[in-house]
């Protein structure tokens, strides 16, 4: 029943990959960002499950599981910093996107900062990042085949990789976006009707209930410093620094660009705070700190990682499983089709097309980034297969804080005139080697989280290291600040006079 | 963002928002350290962040379609 399930499923995602295939326009801009044609509803799915990935379902409860509720800030920290990317920085990226067709943010950075270096530094940096991301996808799916039908690690890993590598050279943005609704509901609907029908079953005095037994056994389990002792003041500190962050993962940045008018980013805002941080990311808190600790005890280390899928094989009916292999299989793919194309993007239009070979075609273009893409999936295999640490800090530890590294002079960008290439360069460098010293060698951090120091140095060199150098030119200015204040007004008042009048470019 | 602290409106929402993320960063990572379970299970450090998120959500769906300068774009 699984396998017939896991082939329909492929089936089911491949068709769609067809279709949006035979409905692209083949542009480079349709590929890349969907002809910037997406509307609220798919925004929503679309972003949520780029960021709600195998991890929500493996690594954050898993994590909670084993150290507490102090883990979850990461979380929550996340759903107030990506508010703030679509409603605060989401408008100018997006006129800016509109304005000078601009496909990847980095082709923007290069502009405003007046560096082509600057674009291919940027590109390397969050390509190295996102490569453990994409692999702690198929980290899921291949614990989730394991699980579920007693195949070997790597064969739900090789599943995921190759049903992403379809979606993406096939269809391309829009595709991915599609499928992730498609995905999302799928993960969504498992996730969270398997929660409540294992409270059912399983813990008869409910939620309350079950946390007052772990009380019992652990009295530190539902506060900080938790269990383990690991979530101090400066932890937890860091770790909500670490969440806010979030807003820089470049695959979240480009959905500003698909966005087919700036009300669609106002949605998006409300909806990922009440959709997503509060109801939505109930799910997988509730099965980490009460649910998990509660069903099953005394799982420890990567053994956590599947508390969920533990306590769903043990109370639930044998059929479910299928269900829930779904779910992981649904939550790894929205995340991965994503981080893929947005690498693809980076590698094909940010290195290869600046650093081998300067006029392309768009033709080429969309070639080089299914080749690309090819390359990183195997990557990111080969990480899959190392899996050095738990899944929790696959995430909070490596990625997060490496994309991280770019926020700075992506804002500075955007809202300081002064910022210059210098400032860039030199923040973009010295957050990054900080990070990886700090990652190797604990005294530098002061007791916080390595991407707290990092980013705090990034952001110092950026603003000293610019006000001690020339500015951009007065011409780069006008058109990155006046020119794309103008641009949203003038369709501010194009709206007002002919109301009904699209405001698509 | 600079279009929200030119008006009356986005500077006072600016100020609320502040205020909250402040909180969240600063003060939440204290609150953790309290043995209080809102409804019997949810852990302090939770409670305090769904409130602030329900803060923002609040704010941020008021401010944004009735006063954002780009409400209609």
């Amino acid at each position: 029943m699984n396998l017939v399930a896991v082939i329909i499923f492929g089936l089911v995602v491949i068709f769609i990959s067809v279709y949006g295939n035979r409905l692209s326009k083949k542009t480079a801009a349709d590929y890349m960002v969907a002809g910037r044609e997406i509307g609220a509803f798919v925004m929503f799915f679309y972003v949520a499950f780029v960021m709600y990935s195998a991890w929500t379902f493996y690594g954050y409860p898993g994590f909670l599981y084993l150290h507490g509720p102090g883990y979850l800030v990461f979380a929550m920290a996340a759903h107030f910093c990506i508010p703030i990317l679509y409603f605060g920085l989401g408008p100018r990226l997006w006129a800016i996107g509109r304005m000078y067709g601009i496909i990847s943010p980095l082709e923007f950075l290069e502009k405003r900062y007046e560096s082509p270096a600057l674009r291919v530094i940027t590109a390397v940096v969050l390509i190295m990042f996102i490569l453990p991301y994409i692999g702690t996808q198929a980290v899921g799916a291949g614990a989730g085949f394991q699980a579920a039908m007693g195949v070997p690690f790597w064969v739900g890993a090789v599943y995921i990789a190759a049903l992403m590598v379809i979606v993406v050279v096939l269809g391309g943005m829009r595709t991915v976006a599609w499928v992730n609704v498609l995905l999302g509901l799928i993960f969504m609907i498992a996730f969270g009707g398997s929660m409540l029908w294992v409270i059912a079953v399983a813990l008869p005095g409910g939620l309350a209930g079950a946390a007052q037994e772990i009380l019992a056994r652990s009295p530190e389990a539902l506060s900080t410093p938790g269990p383990s002792g690991i979530w101090n003041y400066k932890a937890v500190f860091g770790l909500t620094t670490a969440g806010m962050m979030i807003a820089g993962w470049p695959h979240l940045v480009v959905g500003t660009l698909t966005a087919r008018s700036i009300k669609v980013l106002r949605s998006f805002t409300v909806s990922i705070i009440v959709l997503g941080g509060i109801v939505f990311y109930s799910i997988p808190t509730l099965w980490g700190t009460i649910v998990g600790p509660a069903a099953i005890q005394g799982l420890t280390g990567k053994q956590a990682d599947a508390v969920v899928q533990l306590v769903i094989g043990q109370y639930l009916p044998s059929w479910f499983g299928v269900v829930v292999l779904m779910a992981v299989v649904a939550a790894a793919m929205s995340t991965a089709g994503t981080q893929l194309m947005v690498s693809g993007i980076f590698i094909s239009k940010d290195l290869i097309s600046k650093a081998v070979k300067r006029d392309v075609s768009d033709n080429e273009l969309v070639l080089w980034t299914r080749l690309s893409l090819i390359g990183v999936v195997g990557l990111s295999l080969i990480l899959a297969f190392m899996r050095p640490v738990e899944m929790g800090l696959f995430l909070s530890s490596l990625s997060s804080p490496g994309l991280s590294q770019w926020l700075p002079l992506l804002v500075c960008a955007l809202f300081w005139k002064r910022a210059n290439k210098y400032g860039a360069i030199s923040g973009l460098l010295g957050g990054v080697i900080v990070l990886l010293i700090a990652m190797n060698y604990k005294p530098i951090t002061f007791g916080y989280p390595p991407v707290v120091i990092s980013v705090a140095v990034n952001l110092f060199l950026l603003i000293v290291v610019s006000l001690l150098t020339q500015p951009v030119s007065a011409e780069t200015q006008k058109k990155y600040f006046e020119d794309v204040d103008d641009y949203l007004i003038s369709l501010k008042k194009d709206k007002v006079t002919k109301p009904g009048v699209s405001t698509t470019v | 963002m600079r279009e929200i602290v030119k008006q009356k409106e986005g500077k006072i929402v600016t100020v609320i928002l502040a205020i909250s993320f402040l909180f969240m960063w600063i003060v939440n990572p204290y609150l953790g350290q309290i043995k209080f379970l809102f409804l019997g299970f949810i852990p302090m450090i939770w409670f305090m962040s769904l409130i602030n998120l329900v803060i923002w959500a609040v704010v941020l769906r008021i401010y944004l379609y009735k006063y954002w300068p780009y409400k209609d774009i």
